[in-house]
C-alpha cells in the first residue's frame, strides 16, 4: 500500500473524500506480530504518530524479518514518542491482546490474504496502481 | 589664337563643373521609416529573404504581449464529473481509532472508507 498511499492521501484523504483504515494482518509470525505491536504502542501515544511509524515500518520492511525489541524501541524513539511509555506498552500483554484481537476480527470477516482492500464493501485483492483505486473512488463518488 | 585660348578656358570650366560635388546635397542619413504594423511586417518578410533576422526580435516586434497569462488545464471528463458530484471538500485531515481499535486517517464522516488489510512485511 505504501507506494500508492501518498497519492491517495493527497488526492482523496486530504480532500475529505476517503478515510483510510489500517487493519493488521499477521500472516508472518513474530515479525508480523511485533512490528504491528510497535505500531500499536506508538499509536497509543498519538494517532498521528501511528501514521508516521506506519510509513517508517513499511519503508524499512526488509529489516523487520530479523528485528528484535531494541530495533522497535529505536524505531519508536525515532518517531518521537516517549521511550519508557512505549516499552511499558510493548511489554504489556494487554497491548498484544489488542493486536491479536484485530487479527482475529479480519479472519471472521473472511480476509486471509494481504494486502486486501475493502472500499465501502467492494473488495480489491492484491497490490494495484493508484489509478485502479482512483477509478473505484471516482465511480463511487458519481454513484452517490 | 584668342579663340583657341577661349576654347581651352571654356573646356576647363566645363570639366570643373562636371566633377565638383554639389554642396547643396544633404548628407546621407541612415533612417528607417516610423514603423507601422503593416509596413513592419512587410519589412520583416522582405529582409527574411535576403538576410537572417533574429526570430525572437521578430516575434517581439510582431506579436503583442498577452495582457494576462491564461493557464491551460487538461481535464479528464470522467474525473471532472466525479469531482463535481463530490460533496463538500474537507481539508482537515484527522486521525484516530475506529470503534474496533484500528487506526484511521481522514475525515471521520468521509463518504468512502478504504480498509487496508495489510502486514508491515
Amino acid at each position: 500500500m505504501l507506494g500508492t498511499e501518498p497519492q491517495i492521501i493527497a488526492s482523496y484523504v486530504e480532500t475529505g473524500r476517503v478515510k483510510i483504515v489500517f487493519w493488521p494482518v499477521l500472516n508472518h509470525g513474530d515479525p508480523s506480530i511485533y512490528s504491528t505491536l510497535t505500531a500499536e504502542c506508538v499509536g497509543q501515544q498519538g494517532s498521528d504518530a501511528f501514521w508516521t511509524v506506519h510509513e517508517l515500518l513499511f519503508t524499512n520492511q526488509r529489516d523487520l524479518w530479523t528485528a528484535g525489541r531494541n530495533y522497535y524501541v529505536d524505531t519508536a524513539v525515532r518517531v518521537g514518542v516517549d521511550q519508557a511509555t512505549f516499552e511499558a506498552c510493548y511489554d504489556s500483554p494487554s497491548s498484544l491482546d489488542a493486536v491479536l484481537a484485530l487479527d482475529n476480527l479480519r479472519r471472521q470477516r473472511g480476509v486471509f490474504n494481504q494486502p486486501t482492500f475493502d472500499v465501502n464493501g467492494q473488495i480489491i485483492a492484491g497490490l494495484h496502481s493508484y489509478e485502479v483505486f482512483a477509478d473505484v473512488f471516482d465511480r463511487m463518488s458519481v454513484e452517490r | 589664337m584668342k579663340r583657341l585660348i577661349l576654347l581651352l578656358l571654356l573646356g576647363l570650366f566645363l570639366v570643373a563643373c562636371t566633377t565638383a560635388t554639389p554642396a547643396a546635397d544633404p548628407a546621407p542619413v541612415d533612417t528607417e521609416p516610423t514603423p507601422e504594423r503593416g509596413s513592419d511586417v512587410a519589412r520583416v518578410e522582405s529582409t527574411a529573404v535576403s538576410e537572417p533576422v533574429a526570430p525572437a526580435a521578430t516575434i517581439a516586434e510582431i506579436v503583442e504581449p498577452m495582457a494576462e497569462a491564461v493557464p491551460v488545464v487538461v481535464v479528464d471528463p470522467t474525473k471532472a464529473l466525479a469531482t463535481a458530484t463530490t460533496e463538500s471538500v474537507n481539508t482537515a485531515v484527522v486521525s484516530g481509532r475506529t470503534a474496533d481499535g484500528a487506526f484511521f486517517l481522514g475525515a471521520p464522516d468521509a463518504p468512502i472508507t478504504l480498509i487496508d488489510y495489510s502486514d508491515f512485511l
